[in-house]
């Protein structure tokens, strides 16, 4: 096998020689021998014989080549070569390695969220053959037709005969929050979860084998519970008498049956379910009710069947249950279809959301590690001017250029190799940090991101990338500039190419874009955070509150009473629901005489001193009383700036002067019931949702019995005690009312800008980079000019140039490609920032605030770039210069 | 490493073979003496010259290296002709003999 010699060759010479001596060794002794034979004298045979023989060391040499892979051979000696290099120079090693390590360590982070957020499939067996079902649905023959991807309890009991044989479906529940208490105690800990109501084929289906216990949910068991391994290890402590455990969950005493196998979280990436419970369990109601569509249908095709089978199978049976919806007796008023959805990926709801984010971040990180490769290599290029000699050398000993190529094509891709390997430790280290991000607001992301074998596959390419862009740098560089080989020149040369200041331009231009896109992400976070919220969130505590049955409206209001009696509360208020909760009742206005609107606005319930407690004006007319109920013929209500605005205004209220008092006393219906609606009152505009969109027109009315309600309570000073005593008043409320969650108003506001703090703060450390990056590129140019000019300079210096023509000596070939690269980058900017709109507040493509700070930014990093270089400019010692 | 082979290379790899298949297992030394004493002094190479073109006939795969003891208890580096190789010394035979035949041609008639 010629192949295989030929490799240990490479990696065992001392063999090979030792191989080749001792046959020409033998050789030679057996000619000496004959001649001996033949009568000649010993030592006469021994001269005879080597002369017949010829060149006994060419002869070595040109058998070790043949008998050698050369190429290999001559890698691993550039390999050695380059280590020891990079051993001898360990700060060069440093400036070079950090920032692509930094680099590539934070693309390979975002790129592991990334995988496990949006690529990577389902934990289970065979995701491929995973499907979901979506149908597009017209309600009327005027309506825009919609789009579900949740189905109702009868339809997929039809769903699941008709794909007897062929596939099996399961029903899964959205996921919710509910509270898990530990143990069957009423009273002991509760802690927030995620429940998810499935089909009791559910682990069958998606093939999730049980850790403990069983995951087959028996049809009629209601009180059974299978906990997910993560909740079982996290708050059970791994126990593993868990089976058959009793623990509660809303306060309903249940039995854990089993646990489901490790790493399985559920079907929805990004949101990790705790406990899965029969859909039985649910609202009986739900089971016979074909217009509740609340749960999705995942199936797994079967044997040999294809989508196109289970669309066949499945279609009489949606056209049934279509006819049965849209007309009781039997003739469809609108259509209907229903597709097969192949899902290796999991649902896609939170995903959906993380999906613009992340691949904005990703191109961020990538534009960071173009510039750092850019940077470094710029870095070897300028290298490779001053080892001019060492190259000469190489080339007179017989190098040829490819073989030089080679070798500095070699070094590059060490460097980058190594990069590599501290990328990787980096992203070890940012992952967390990113998860954990991510895990903390409204809507907790948690996802199973982990340095596994795809981010490794990531990391080596983004290593790869950058390996060839450092490794093609050579090439170029010989092509264009020959004199890089060149012996004659005593001095080596600063290569002045187009090549070096094109790289200069281009670095300067991204590391413009990301600082301006990191700039921009932080001013649209700060517009967000300025926003005048219309109430006054310090100091506001939000409470949620609920309990077995509907709890009658006086004992509420006694409760809210009460808390607003203690000390250090200044006023409680109760209201249906949390605001920036994501919860939201929204309803269409009907105004008598007016077309029907075809938007819909936020109804919100509410007690009387709601306005007070989170400060939001009242303008014109009066606050709720204890006498304004739900049932009088015109329910009572007060409306904000925006909802009088739009539907209540008539000329003359608005303009010239604000009258808001002229609103009071118009009447309009809510579109649903008709339920008839009179103006007591008009309050300042605030927001009750998303920030973004401008405030929400509002009409608030009074609170009916609540299941769960919210208690708003501003306080000052220590807030336990009065968390003490709301949880007493629920209790003394009876009919099981006790306290959910506390949370600061604050934090529900700065919940909902948790994907902008995301952007702002990951883009920043990038742009920080970047900028860094740039700098250290320019820096490291004008050294190296610095340093291999010196004589240059030592001469100017003798003959008396002021420091002026200095300092247009230095920075007189960087000044027009750093210009080049801001204008570039200004363009580059309102490209990305256009690109990114949808992720922006209050940012325009070209902002010139932003572009005026980002300017200053870099003029005090091009100082600080060019300050060492010239102060070394400046000490250098003309005599001793000119005598070297 | 260059394929294009000189028809001194050509004449080397065909006596080698030639040689190795009649013989068997050769080692350097009895090729080259093998080459000289055959050809009753007429081809004289330098004997350093044969093992480049040893080597380059192994890699190819026309020949098979091994060391071996032979008579004396000697260690010996020898050669033998693989199956390859046996297809190859036709071919070469093959090229040899119209080369042979056509300079022949061209001397009788010139």
């Amino acid at each position: 096998m010629p192949f295989w010699s030929k490799l240990v060759n490479v990696v065992r010479p001392q063999r090979l020689d030792e191989d080749i001596a001792e046959e020409i060794a033998d050789h030679l002794a057996r000619r000496a021998e004959a001649l001996r034979a033949a009568g000649v004298p010993a030592a006469e045979a021994d001269r005879r014989a080597a002369a017949a023989f010829g060149n006994a060391t060419s002869i070595r040499d040109k058998g070790r080549d043949i008998r050698t892979w050369t190429i290999a051979d001559d890698f691993l000696r550039d390999l050695r070569h380059s280590l020891r290099e990079l051993r001898r120079n360990p700060a060069f090693a440093a400036t070079a390695i950090i920032p692509l390590g930094l680099t590539i360590g934070a693309v390979t982070a975002v790129s592991a969220i990334v995988d496990a957020a949006i690529v990577r499939p389902l934990p289970v067996p065979r995701p491929d053959r995973l499907f979901t079902l979506a149908a597009t649905e017209m309600t009327s023959a005027t309506a825009a037709p919609v789009e579900r991807t949740t189905f109702s309890v009868p339809a997929y009991r039809d769903f699941r005969g008709a794909l007897e044989g062929t596939s099996s479906i399961a029903l899964l529940s959205p996921p919710g929050r509910a509270e898990i208490q530990l143990s069957s105690e009423p009273s002991s800990l509760t802690e927030l979860g995620v429940v998810q109501f499935v089909s009791e084929n559910a682990f069958e289906v998606l093939r999730v084998a049980a850790a403990a216990g069983v995951t087959t949910l028996a049809p009629g068991d209601a009180s059974a519970a299978i906990l997910s391994w993560d909740a079982w290890t996290r708050r059970f402590g791994g126990d593993p008498a868990i089976v058959n455990r009793m623990i509660r969950i809303d306060g309903r005493p249940l039995q854990v049956i089993g646990v489901a196998a490790r790493g399985f979280f559920g079907v929805e990436p990004g949101r990790f379910v705790d406990v899965w419970r029969p859909i039985s369990a649910f609202d009986p109601g739900a089971s016979t009710n074909r217009t509740f569509h609340w749960a999705s249908v995942i199936g797994r095709l079967g044997g040999s069947a294809t989508i196109d089978t289970v669309r066949g199978r499945l279609h009489s049976a949606y056209a049934a249950d279509l006819a049965m919806r849209m007309n009781p007796g039997g003739a469809a008023s609108g259509g209907g279809e229903l597709r097969v959805v192949p899902l290796p990926n999991g649902v896609a709801d939170a995903r959906r959301m993380l999906i613009r984010p992340l691949t904005v971040l990703l191109a961020i990180g990538l534009l960071a590690a173009l510039i750092a490769a850019a940077n470094v290599a710029s870095l070897l290029l300028a290298r490779a001017s001053a080892r001019s000699t060492e190259m000469a050398v190489r080339t007179s000993l017989g190098a040829g250029r490819s073989r030089l190529m080679r070798q500095l094509a070699t070094e590059n891709v060490v460097l980058a190799a190594i990069s590599g390997g501290a990328g990787w430790l980096v992203a070890s280290m940012a992952l967390p940090a990113l998860a954990a991000q991510l895990a903390a607001g409204r809507e907790p992301v948690r996802l199973a991101a982990a340095m596994d074998a795809r981010v490794l596959i990531a990391c080596a390419l983004v290593t790869g990338i950058c390996a060839v862009v450092l490794g093609l740098l050579p090439a170029y560089a010989t092509a264009t500039n020959p004199k890089l080989v060149n012996l004659r020149d005593a001095v080596p040369v600063v290569p002045r190419t187009r090549f070096s200041r094109a790289f200069i331009a281009v670095q300067v231009a991204f590391a413009f874009c990301l600082v301006d896109t990191g700039l921009a992400f932080s001013f649209s976070l700060k517009s967000l955070f300025a926003i005048d919220t219309g109430f006054d969130a310090g100091g506001v505590t939000v409470m949620s509150i609920g309990a077995d049955r509907a709890l009658p409206l006086p004992l509420v209001h006694e409760l809210q009473a009460r808390v607003g009696a203690q000390p250090g509360v200044e006023s409680a208020a109760v209201a249906w629901w949390a605001l920036f909760d994501g919860n939201r009742r929204m309803d269409r206005v009907v105004v008598p005489g007016r077309p029907p609107a075809e938007r819909e606005e936020v109804f919100s319930r509410v007690s009387p001193n709601y306005f007070r407690t989170l400060r939001t004006p009242l303008l014109a007319g009066r606050d709720f009383t204890a006498a304004d109920t739900e049932g009088a013929a015109a329910i009572p209500t007060v409306v904000n700036v925006t909802f009088a605005r739009r539907y209540l205004s008539q000329p003359g209220d608005f303009v010239p002067r604000e009258r808001t008092d002229a609103i009071i006393g118009r009447e309009f219906l809510r579109a649903a019931d008709g339920a008839r609606h009179q103006v007591i009152g008009v309050a300042a505009d605030s927001y009750s949702g998303d920030l973004r969109h401008g405030p929400d027109a509002i009409a608030y009315f009074p609170m009916k019995p609540p299941r769960w309600f919210t208690l708003y309570v501003r306080s000052s000073g220590d807030l336990r005690p009065i968390v003490q005593a709301v949880r007493r008043e629920a209790a003394a409320i009876g009919s099981g009312a006790h306290l959910i969650e506390t949370v600061s108003l604050d934090s529900l506001v700065a919940r909902t800008v948790q994907r902008e703090r995301l952007l702002a703060t990951t883009s920043g450390a990038f742009a920080l980079l970047g900028l860094l990056l740039a700098a250290i590129g320019v820096f490291g140019v004008l050294n190296y000019a610095v340093a291999s000019r010196s004589r240059e300079i030592g001469i100017r210096c003798a003959l008396g140039a002021p420091p002026a023509a200095l300092v247009q000596l230095v920075l007189g070939h960087v000044v027009r490609p750093v210009a080049a690269g801001v204008l570039l980058g200004i363009v580059a900017t309102a490209a990305t920032v256009r690109a990114a709109s949808s992720l922006l507040f209050a940012v325009r493509p070209i902002d010139p605030s932003i572009l005026i700070a980002t300017m200053a930014l870099f003029l005090l990093a091009a100082i600080a770039a060019a300050a060492l270089p010239l102060r070394r400019a400046r000490a250098v010692d003309a005599a001793r210069v000119l005598r070297s | 490493m260059s394929t294009a082979r000189s028809s001194a290379q050509h004449t080397l790899d065909l006596l080698v073979l030639t040689l190795l298949e009649r013989r068997g297992a050769l080692h350097g030394y009895a090729l080259a003496t093998a080459i000289q004493e055959l050809s009753e002094d007429a081809l004289r190479i330098d004997e350093g010259s044969l093992y480049p073109a040893l080597y380059r006939m192994t890699e190819a795969g026309w020949i098979r290296a091994g060391w071996r003891t032979t008579e004396n208890n000697r260690r010996a580096r020898m050669y033998q002709i693989t199956k390859a190789g046996t297809k190859r010394l036709a071919e070469e035979t093959e090229r040899w003999d119209t080369f042979a035949a056509g300079v022949t041609r061209v001397l009788k008639r010139a």
